[in-house]
């Protein structure tokens, strides 16, 4: 099935020469930490907390409305650190979700409503579906599909997951239009 | 919006009667027969964990018992257990890795145990002593009647052998030599057997003949050659390896007294907080812990990357690469990747009887220029090539008969895209990034179809009109079905092998419901 149009209100985004698409009702914090590739779209009410550690996205991005992008931090002996997150190419984030990953593989799918736990490891060509709980330092391997609460694998994906969720994203990217006035 | 993978409204029909989306299809690209999962031979090629990306062979894994020998599950939750460091001086007792207890003096060593993070429960919750390496080592929970299910097993080895061989005595007996007389008569009754015209014995005697003038066993003619040689295929005759000896082992003894309930079973209160869940004790079932306090961490379960071969041709259609991180094939012969795509843009609403405008977005996935053409569903000419597969499945005790798995799909409707032909243009990767828009083509243009709509590169959206039966009820499911005939031009064809082919492949688009009719 073909994406539909989504429509945006020009006015309250920013569009930079990199081709990035970031709303004006985002949280940024420690906007000199994030670092966005290209071609990512930021919808309104998202967070990245850039303040707690570096966070760098890939190209074609997509962190959709309320989502929050946040570093994990490990306990030590000597208090709390927090440790830079990465995020893949082509990678889509649903609403409300949390991500609290370390890394967010290329081509990844998470649904929304769903919490990534602290320190997972999301490898590339993975789907976690709508409403799930990844526990902290769940590994999600390639080509396998988590759902439910604790997040288990429940399905395997096929093997053209990496081309699916390119032509998604550079799709949603082409489809994410300004309103007409 | 979500991903197109789990909408499925585009089906297509593998060439054993499935119908799946294209992305779990597989073209076959010396059958040129597409092939679903139930077509294909699925082998191991390696084993893994994914929480450490430890690759195993798949012999060694069935040792290990496809289990990692570093990473556990937590038995309440079955999330992966985190390790924890501790210092010394805690309560938990200690032990290092030469078991040999430690108390006071071991104040700057390190200790670590196992924690669930996601429901909390932890090794030392069960009084498991904890470790002083951080990887591996982790003693294995041995299973008190390990030393009898070892008897056990050795002793019906043993007993699978000497069957064997008596089944072998049997069929020859044991000769030091090749003895000719006894051998043409079990080739008559071989032959006699397996040959449905039953050779007459003029024809077998004159082949027996030409046989005999072979100098025998003096020349070293040796009975697997000798099969050879009247096509038979090889046969293993039974060799003086000795008699095989059966341990004698101790046979359970029934036992008629059973344990009585305790008395206060029923009166006591039960804390079911206490008492594992049935999924805790399958996760477990060589020990089916009933109480919580009995838990022992789960070794993680391995995960396989496989590789898919056609049941009918024995090729490879699928390979991955050797490391287990690694999303890249070395070979993937995916539909997705050779034959085009087409996927619905907007449908209108569908009355009984009445056409409704449909556009289709059709996606050239090859780097030359291909035409496809549209039919109408025939009935099918792969019955034959189904059969071969089936049997083949069947063969190996698939549970999947061919008509438990195959679902007919009810065509419900029929249109005006048949007989017509549309130019896709190659596909070009570069060209999939940049923002140009798209081509529309001119009304006067005689060389492009009226119904054409857009094109931009290798894609190109048509409209069609779409009429459901007319016996249809709201509600009813429309679905149009059609064949797609394309242009596959084979990279390397054999010379004898045409370069360009005409493949065609059957669709099954499910566009919506029927609505209420405005009139009523």
């Amino acid at each position: 099935m073909e994406l539909p149009d989504v429509f945006y209100n020009k006015p309250s985004y920013v569009e930079m020469a990199s081709g990035n698409k970031v709303s004006r009702q985002t949280l940024l914090c420690g906007s000199q930490n994030i670092v966005l590739s290209g071609k990512v779209i930021i919808q309104k009410g998202a967070i990245m907390r850039g303040d707690l550690a570096n966070v760098r996205t890939g190209r074609y991005c997509i962190l959709s409305e309320n989502s929050v992008l946040r570093p994990p931090f490990k306990k030590l002996t000597k208090g709390v650190a927090f440790f830079p997150l990465h995020v893949g190419d082509h990678v889509f984030i649903g609403e409300n979700s949390v991500v609290n990953a370390l890394q967010v593989g290329s081509c990844t799918y998470i649904g929304k409503n769903c919490v990534v736990g602290r320190n997972c490891v999301l490898k590339d060509c993975c789907y976690v579906e709508d409403n799930t709980v990844l526990a902290p330092d769940t590994v999600v391997s390639s080509f396998t599909k988590y759902g439910g609460s604790p997040g288990k694998c429940v399905a395997e994906l096929p093997e053209c997951m990496q081309e699916l969720m390119t032509d998604f994203t550079v799709n949603y990217y082409k489809h994410f239009v300004p309103e007409k006035i | 919006m979500a991903l197109s993978l789990e909408k499925e409204v585009v089906l297509i029909e593998c060439g054993c009667g499935c119908v799946k989306p294209i992305v779990k299809l597989f073209l076959c690209r010396f059958c040129m027969k597409i092939r679903c999962s139930y077509c294909l031979c699925h082998e191991i090629d390696c084993c893994f964990c994914a929480y450490c990306t430890m690759s195993l062979p798949p012999g060694e894994a069935r040792v290990k018992k496809n289990r990692c020998s570093s990473c556990m599950d937590c038995p309440s939750c079955f999330q992966a257990l985190s390790l924890r460091a501790t210092s010394a001086g805690r309560g938990a007792s200690f032990e290092d890795t030469s078991g040999k207890a430690q108390g006071d003096n071991a104040k700057a060593t390190k200790y670590y145990y196992f924690s669930c993070s996601f429901c909390r429960w932890s090794t030392r919750d069960v009084d498991l002593p904890d470790r002083t390496i951080a990887i591996g080592g982790w003693p294995e929970k041995e299973h008190p009647n390990t030393s009898r299910i070892t008897e056990l097993i050795d002793y019906y080895k043993a007993v699978a052998a000497r069957d064997l061989k008596d089944k072998n005595k049997k069929i020859a007996p044991k000769t030091n030599y090749l003895d000719m007389d006894y051998y043409s008569s079990y080739i008559r009754l071989k032959l006699g057997a397996h040959n449905k015209d039953n050779r007459d014995d003029k024809e077998f005697h004159s082949a027996k003949s030409s046989r005999e003038q072979a100098p025998r066993h003096s020349l070293g003619l040796t009975q697997s050659l000798a099969r050879q040689k009247v096509g038979l295929p090889a046969f293993h005759y039974a060799r003086d390896t000795g008699s095989v000896t059966v341990p004698p082992i101790t046979p359970s003894e029934a036992n008629e007294c059973t344990e009585e309930l305790p008395e206060d079973i029923f009166m006591n209160h039960t804390d079911l907080s206490k008492i594992a869940t049935l999924p805790q004790r399958f996760a477990q079932p060589e020990f089916q812990p009933e109480l919580c306090s009995d838990f022992y961490p789960i070794r993680k379960i391995l995960i396989l990357r496989k590789s898919g071969r056609c049941w009918v041709c024995e090729h490879n259609v699928l390979k991955p690469e050797i490391q287990p991180i690694s999303v890249k094939h070395k070979l993937n012969t995916s539909c997705f990747y050779h034959m085009p795509e087409v996927r619905i843009v907007s449908v209108n609403p569908f009355y009984p009887g009445k056409a409704s405008n449909v556009i289709l977005k059709f996606i050239n996935p090859f780097g030359y220029k291909t035409n496809i053409s549209f039919d109408r569903l025939e009935s099918k000419d792969e019955e034959e090539n189904a059969d071969v597969i089936v049997k083949k499945i069947s063969k190996y005790d698939r549970e999947e008969t061919k008509f438990g798995r195959v679902k007919k799909v009810e065509v419900t409707a029929y249109s005006n895209i048949y007989n017509r032909t549309v130019v896709l243009q190659p596909k070009n990767s570069a060209a999939d990034f940049d923002d140009t828009p798209d081509l529309i083509p001119a009304e006067n243009d005689s060389s492009v179809d009226e119904n054409c709509l857009w094109t931009k590169n290798n894609k190109t959206a048509i409209r069609i009109a779409v009429t459901p039966n007319s016996d249809l009820q709201p509600g009813d499911k429309v679905v149009l079905g059609f064949s797609v005939i394309y242009s596959f031009l084979q990279s390397n064809a054999a010379p004898d092998l045409p370069a360009e082919l005409n493949l065609s492949f059957r669709i099954f688009l499910s566009l919506g419901n029927i609505v209420i009719s405005e009139e009523s």
